[in-house]
């Protein structure tokens, strides 16, 4: 499958890869078989072990730093637990529990560790996290520590034969030992390809949208409750499962293993990697955990001053975060677009911004004359019409003024903040077919309104009801935030809220994520189906890209492009979402003449096209003017007028709300 | 519980509330002038504690004061350093970054410090001023005690404390601090030497952690994690009082020391009470947080979208 993530990955087959790395750290082990321990020797392979099970405590911990943007402190404490949990039922003493019974379990818990976590995440604020999970490693240290009866206090647990090979085959302990470094291996090769598709899923785009604008996720449908727990839940996994492994390969262990110290590990491991590359990853690890064992073992200057390796680990965690935030993947993706460029080879796609292709849309969309641009836009509305999403948008009679029904009923609003009414007693309807304008002077509560409409506030009184595009009555006030877009209402952003972690395509992707029906096993498995839902709909979003003139520049994170340009995406991403009530909030801000003219040309064909019902908010008069059936304006978040354009400009409230008075009773009242 | 029990564990809760408040003075501090939760600042007060002592063993006709003092200098050129090497370069990275940043320094330095110090056995300071003797005295006719360097810890860390805050409302440095914390940007363009107050800020954290690890220490054996859960509850008291404002904290490291004494004390927690102690602790508070997330005395902040 060609998925756009591709280019994050240093290899241009990223699972031959992996299987190519679990390859060469099995030959290890059976090179040290054949030559009966000669070369490598044990320590060797001890070392490259650590390095393995940190490697797949990091590929969990990413899903947290690198994805969901969270950051954890509590790791050690979950490696901890899963260490000391195999070391509880395992020990000398108790009944026979077969091992897999003992991995089930654990990670079961770890799941419900993972959800606390989760929760407790969703409720401080983000960079406090890190404190809160420091306390929670804590917790579990203590009770390492303490608890002598159950795992041994300060002096440690062990477990006494090595679980399945020498218990279950009956091997020698010298075999099972290697058996059980194959076991890793294969393990992390598994953990690997799995979290490779999970990242590239919708579920990896879900969480980086997350990080990136937790507001623009939430209005696309995307539930942070959700991710959040989701991303706790796999770390918690992934570190349980490796203290597992740990134990089962070293079969003792100390409390001290489990302090802070190596929670920072692990996130230098992640953060020299580059916090989402899998193979950066694992030679973080190798640095962090395998360089001294392995390759400094001979060298006595250094593995006499073992402290300086981890001094030196400190410095390149604050010469990351502070200058190469890519780690090593950016590192690696740069010296191959620079070699490729130095040689002359194959273009690297989609790294760099490419500004030739970027000025060509530019261009494109200035030169294009508007009726031929228009007619092209109702060819591409027609086709996509035939393969409707959701069957949200039903095109209805494109004529002005639509068939007089509402689509949303504003009754008697109010948000109330502290003592300041923003919005007071406010009462409206947008009619289906229209285009809609609120307007008001700055601090009149119209931004507030929308907010209360996409439930990113809970208006203090007041009922909102909608009406989907199959009639069904909607109260949105029964509605969570990610969850009004699947009735069928999407809004943009007054500050442009795009994921600059992704491509301007990936960035449309995100808006269809309620589309999608596939499970995550499915995505985790990457079945035929998920690729068939992807490349369906990654097809429309292209189309959608075309219609809005934005295919040039689909494989281009949006970063640092125009702001016309940012303005034309958050309006494709409002029409991959199949809604049938577009919310626009200041859509002209920021633009300058030439683009919002085009602007209104592309609102003007979307509502002609698709039949949407659009709602603005806007400043620029003249844009109002011209596009707006009805017009209500507010001010002080009280109704002065509504009605048509014409209607509005020749009140006179309206007129002194925005230019003031000229009644010198007033104004002498005032003074 | 007796009253005499109960009276006892309120008394063994002061020496920890002071030095428990001067580290989280010092966290308060930098967040609020710099946005940065420092993860270093155990052990910029544990290098201090063990200048203290090492000060104190070279020369031992020096006056102990003189040798705390030298602690906190250490403390104070070891926290600006930190600020304007680092942090300061920093301003166009996330919390979250600066958060990595420090936590990079921390790594740092505790492999750095046993090093430095390696030459030398750190532990108490014998024929020194401040006595590990307790003091007993009676209250409500109970007899209580308290070890007399405890008292100082508290009487030391409340007599700074007010003068810090007394700094932060009435000098020219506290309302640059305040201008500071409440918008960097601002402040410098209406002519306050944001780098100095910055600076400033992170060099007291330091001396005022360099205290608190000196207390900590104080008749044990040094170790590097000295100041390990001295700094856990710090940062955990910051987030149970709320980050949001100065007092909030102290609030925070006021209600630990009381959990952790209550929590050890073997009429309400049993005969093991004191192998749990910590355990429960870090339990009670991180449920208290759960109940606060926003801080005891924080609110909860509408984001605008």
């Amino acid at each position: 499958m060609k998925t756009p993530g591709k280019k994050r990955s240093f290899m241009r087959h990223p699972f031959a890869a992996f299987i190519g790395l679990g390859i060469f750290l099995a030959l290890f082990q059976i090179i040290a078989v054949i030559t009966d321990g000669e070369w490598p020797k044990s320590f060797v392979l001890n070392g490259f072990a650590n390095v393995i099970m940190y490697a797949i405590v990091g590929y969990g911990f990413s899903f947290l730093i690198g994805y969901a943007g969270l950051a954890s402190l509590g790791t050690a404490g979950f490696v901890g637990f899963g260490a000391y949990f195999t070391a509880f039922f395992l020990k000398q003493g108790m009944p026979d529990i077969p091992y897999f019974v003992v991995i089930i379990s654990a990670l079961t818990v770890s799941v419900l560790l993972g959800l606390i976590v989760g929760f407790i995440s969703l409720r401080i604020e983000g960079i406090f996290l890190a404190i809160v999970t420091l306390g929670i490693s804590e917790v579990f240290y203590q009770l390492f520590n303490s608890w002598m009866d159950g795992t041994g206090g300060p002096n440690g647990a062990s477990i006494r034969v090595y679980p399945i090979f020498q218990k279950v085959f009956g091997m020698s302990t010298g075999d099972a030992k290697s058996a059980m470094y194959l076991f890793l291996v294969a393990a992390m090769v598994l953990l690997m390809l799995l979290t490779y598709n999970l990242g590239r899923s919708r579920t990896g785009r879900a969480m980086l949208a997350m990080k990136n604008s937790s507001s623009a996720a939430q209005a696309m449908g995307i539930s942070l409750l959700k991710y959040r727990l989701l991303a706790f839940l796999l770390s918690t996994a992934y570190a349980v499962f490796a203290g597992i492994l740990f134990m089962s390969y070293n079969r003792t262990t100390l409390p001290y293993n489990y302090t802070i110290m190596l929670s920072l590990e692990i996130l230098a491991v992640v953060l020299i990697g580059g916090s989402r590359s899998l193979l950066g990853t694992f030679i973080g690890s190798f640095i962090v955990f395998g360089s001294t064992p392995i390759l400094f073992q001979n060298i006595k200057v250094l593995s006499d001053n073992a402290w300086l390796i981890k001094v030196i680990i400190g410095a390149i965690i604050i010469l990351v975060v502070m200058f190469y935030p890519g780690g090593l993947a950016q590192l690696a993706a740069s010296v191959r677009s620079r070699l490729t460029a130095r040689l002359g080879l194959r273009k690297p796609a989609g790294d760099t911004p490419q500004a030739g292709l970027l000025e060509t849309a530019v261009r494109t969309v200035s030169a294009d004359p508007d009726r031929t641009k228009s007619a092209k836009r109702r060819e591409i509305a027609a086709m996509l019409s035939t393969s409707p999403p959701e069957a949200h948008s039903q095109p209805i009679d494109p004529k002005h003024g639509g068939s007089g029904e509402y689509v949303l009923r504003v009754s008697d609003l109010s948000m109330v903040f502290g003592g300041l009414k923003a919005v007071d007693g406010l009462s409206f309807d947008v009619i289906k077919g229209e285009i809609f304008g609120l307007i008001g002077p700055n601090g009149a509560g119209k931004t507030t309104v929308f907010n209360c409409i996409t439930q990113f506030y809970k208006p203090t009184s007041g009922k909102l009801l909608f009406r989907t595009a199959q009639g069904e009555g909607v109260d949105l006030n029964h509605l969570q935030v990610h969850r009004v877009i699947t009735k069928g209402i999407v809004r943009t952003f007054q500050n442009v809220e795009v994921i600059g972690e992704l491509t301007i395509l990936e960035n449309l992707l995100i808006a269809a994520h309620s589309q999608y029906r596939s499970s995550l096993l499915a995505q985790v498995l990457n079945t035929r189906h998920v690729r068939a839902e992807e490349e369906k709909i990654q097809e429309r979003a292209k189309m959608i890209l075309d219609y809005c003139d934005l295919l040039a520049v689909k494989d281009v994170p949006p970063v640092g492009q125009p702001y016309g340009i940012l303005k034309r995406i958050e309006l494709a991403r409002t029409l991959m979402a199949g809604a049938s009530l577009i919310i626009l909030d200041e859509p002209a801000a920021g633009l300058n003449d030439q683009e919002t003219l085009e602007l209104t040309h592309l609102i003007r064909d979307i509502q002609r096209d698709f039949g949407m019902t659009i709602f603005l908010v806007e400043h620029n008069m003249g844009l109002v003017m011209d596009l707006c059936d009805h017009i209500c304006a507010i001010s002080f978040g009280r109704k002065l007028a509504y009605g048509t354009p014409a209607e509005i400009q020749r009140d006179k409230r309206v007129q002194e709300a925005y230019l003031g008075t000229n009644d010198t009773r007033e104004l002498e009242a005032v003074r | 519980m007796t009253l005499q029990s109960f009276l006892q564990s309120l008394v063994n809760a002061l020496p920890l509330m002071g030095r428990y408040a001067l580290v989280t003075m010092g966290i308060v501090l930098i967040f609020r002038t710099t946005a940065t939760t420092n993860f270093a600042q155990g052990l910029i007060g544990t290098f201090g504690a063990f200048v203290v002592t090492w000060a104190a063993l070279e020369w031992t006709s020096l006056p102990l004061w003189i040798a705390i003092v030298l602690g906190m200098l250490t403390g104070f050129i070891l926290g600006a350093a930190v600020d304007i090497a680092l942090i300061r370069m920093a301003k166009r990275i996330t919390p979250a970054g600066k958060q990595m940043i420090t936590m990079g320094i921390m790594m740092i330095l505790v492999n750095v410090v046993p090093k430095i110090f390696s030459r030398i056995v750190l532990n108490n300071l014998p024929g020194k001023s401040i006595s590990t003797k307790n003091l007993e005295f009676t209250l409500f006719g109970q007899s209580l005690y308290i070890p007399i360097n405890g008292v100082w810890a508290f009487i030391i860390a409340a007599v700074i404390l007010t003068a810090v805050f007394l700094a932060l409302k009435f000098t020219r440095w506290g309302l640059g601090v305040r201008a500071t914390a409440a918008n960097e940007t601002v402040a410098q363009m209406l002519g306050v030497n944001t780098r100095l107050i910055t600076a400033f800020s992170w060099g007291l954290a330091g001396a005022l952690s360099a205290l608190g690890g000196f207390f900590t220490g104080f008749g044990t054996v040094l170790n590097v994690n000295l100041m390990g859960n001295v700094q856990v509850f710090a940062f955990l008291a910051c987030v149970l009082g709320g980050f949001g404002s100065f007092p909030a904290p102290i609030l925070g490291s006021v209600i630990i020391p009381l959990v952790y004494v209550f929590a050890g004390n073997p009429n309400i927690m049993g005969k093991q009470a004191g192998i749990w102690q910590n355990l429960t602790t870090f339990v009670v508070v991180l449920l208290l947080i759960l109940i606060f997330p926003n801080g005891i005395l924080g609110k909860k902040l509408i984001k605008k979208v």
